[in-house]
């Protein structure tokens, strides 16, 4: 593989001893794939827990060449007791916690701990090269922003961020992109009105036909707006391994259906219907049971648009006792919020805003002090990590924004959808 | 670094974040539900989900519960980090299908410099 001279030189120790690391673990991640050379990445978005000892090493003398933020934590750590997790579990991570974050501070990234970094400042330029962490970040930045963003574990993205390279290999190669797979909504679905949980059933069957493949999403009768993109996405990285959806109309890749494929022909043309979207709703769904103990929002992070829409549904309503709404969003977007008193209305409902955590995929379930049974979400790749990630403990009713809202304020789950039989 | 272990075949697309136990290394889906990956030659074909996979991996090798080999059809990027933090030996794209040729049980030599892998006993 050919390096450029200042490769080279991060190689050789002239860049302190932590990026020759670095750089060694580059180069072997593009001799795996047999890249021809390295390219220059501007923006990365990293892991928040690394293995310890591995970060002291390649921190050494290092620091980010990147524009770089960090990914938020299993729980809010600054209310993580409003939030009802175990005193001695938090006391026994947290010193591993601010141990990274000693790290990441001196090493010059933004410890801003959120999913959705590019809704605060860490905005990928189309047809840049990115490497941000996080199954849905990568499908939004390949896809929504049209960077070259690969689809490689969360170490590769630290790599990135302390040389400020990747192999050239992947969806980094132009005619990489392409479309594979063709899907199209049948037209009597009317997709156009689809909500958010309805957006995430669809593509959490588009994941699981699809798995890896550079997917294509044809026939939808409106330009998806960035909240409509991340429910409808994020579940593409969950049921399958998607790392780039062109939707026609909507993405930069895709202003036609010719530009999507380029000189590649679908291998496969899946129409989703009515049939396809019950079965992803009743798998969503691992419980009947309307007796919700609580709802989690907030996956992937909320926008000021959705804290708005929850803000209508809260006014003047109260969550009922022994209920609770936990609310995922970035401390930024919080602070934004707050200018907009969007905080006070969203509170004063008993919803809680949390901040910094993976609100629900990654809550350590049986580390809670009064563990919910049965969790309500309009996230579908929430839905599937919390049944899993609870080990099948933690049941999930899964449906609209406002059905999840309603359950925890009327005491009862009922689902106002299209999609039960 | 040549290895030699016993295979567990995992027949669909596997998440290292979600379908195992990091404690114990015990699957929770699909073919070997209720059976842990410690010490075997984990086969599967391909991965899917979360990019936290490396992270998963180097607890369970933190825990002595990780995989000695992994083979697979496709390795994706999140597949080479596991190996290149862990530093499990990973083999993919093999002439033959994989997952036609590996069964769980086998005796199995993985050798990844030379780019073969043995079946040493059914």
């Amino acid at each position: 593989m050919k390096l450029t001279d200042e490769e080279r030189m991060m190689l050789e120790g002239k860049y302190g001893t932590g990026t020759a690391k670095a750089m060694d673990m580059v180069v072997k991640w593009a001799e795996v794939y047999g890249a021809e050379k390295l390219v220059n990445v501007t923006n990365t978005h990293t892991s928040p827990g690394e293995p310890i000892e591995w970060l002291k090493e390649i921190s050494e003398g290092a620091k980010a060449r990147t524009y770089s933020t960090v990914h938020p934590f299993p729980i809010d750590r600054i209310r993580w007791e409003k939030q009802g997790i175990k005193r001695a579990w938090v006391e026994n991570m947290n010193p591993y916690w601010e141990e990274c974050i000693v790290y990441y501070k001196k090493l010059g990234m933004i410890p801003n701990f959120t999913c959705c970094p590019y809704m605060v400042g860490n905005v990928p330029l189309f047809r840049s090269y990115t490497n941000f962490f996080g199954s849905e970040a990568v499908l939004l930045t390949n896809s929504y922003f049209g960077s070259r963003n690969p689809r490689v574990g969360g170490p590769a993205c630290l790599l990135s961020a302390l040389t400020g390279k990747a192999p050239y290999e992947g969806l980094m190669v132009e005619e990489n992109r392409f479309g594979e797979i063709l899907f199209e909504p049948d037209p009597a679905l009317k997709m156009e009105t689809f909500n958010y949980g309805d957006l995430g059933a669809f593509g959490y069957y588009v994941g699981m036909v699809a798995q890896e493949r550079v997917t294509v999403i044809h026939g939808i009768k409106k330009r998806l707006d960035f909240e409509a993109f991340k429910y409808l996405t994020a579940p593409m990285a969950t049921s399958g391994s998607v790392a780039l959806c062109h939707i026609v109309g909507t993405t930069p890749e895709a202003l036609t259906l010719e530009q999507a494929f380029g000189p590649r022909k679908p291998q496969e043309t899946v129409v989703v219907g009515e049939k396809e979207m019950k079965e992803m709703w009743g798998k969503l769904n691992t419980t009947d049971s309307d007796d919700v103990d609580l709802v989690c929002l907030g996956c992937p992070h909320l926008s000021i648009p959705e804290l708005k829409e929850l803000a209508a549904l809260l006014e003047g309503k109260k969550i009922k006792d022994g209920k609770r709404l936990f609310i995922g969003v970035g401390d930024d977007m919080l602070a934004i919020a707050k200018k907009m008193d969007l905080d006070r209305i969203i509170e004063k409902s008993g919803a809680m805003l949390l901040t910094g955590l993976c609100n629900g995929p990654l809550t350590p379930w049986d580390h809670m002090v009064d563990k919910p049974k049965v969790v309500a979400t309009n996230s579908a790749k929430a839905a599937h990590y919390i049944y899993a990630g609870s080990g099948m403990t933690v049941d999930v009713r899964f449906g609209s924004t406002e059905d999840c809202i309603n359950s925890v304020i009327t005491g009862k789950f009922v689902d106002t959808g299209r999609w039960t039989s | 670094m040549v290895v030699e272990g016993e295979a567990m075949v995992q027949k669909e697309n596997f998440s290292f974040f979600g379908d195992v136990n990091r404690d114990n290394g015990v699957i929770n889906v699909g073919t070997n539900a209720g059976k842990s990956f410690k010490d075997k030659i984990f086969v599967f074909p391909q991965s899917k989900g979360s990019t936290l996979a490396p992270y998963v991996v180097a607890d369970c090798r933190r825990n002595r519960v990780a995989p000695k080999a992994i083979l697979c059809r496709k390795a994706d990027g999140v597949v080479a980090m596991v190996a290149i933090l862990s530093h499990i030996p990973t083999m993919d794209e093999f002439e033959k299908d994989i997952m036609e040729v590996v069964e769980t049980g086998d005796h199995i030599r993985v050798d990844p410099d030379s780019g073969f892998i043995e079946i040493i006993g059914k």
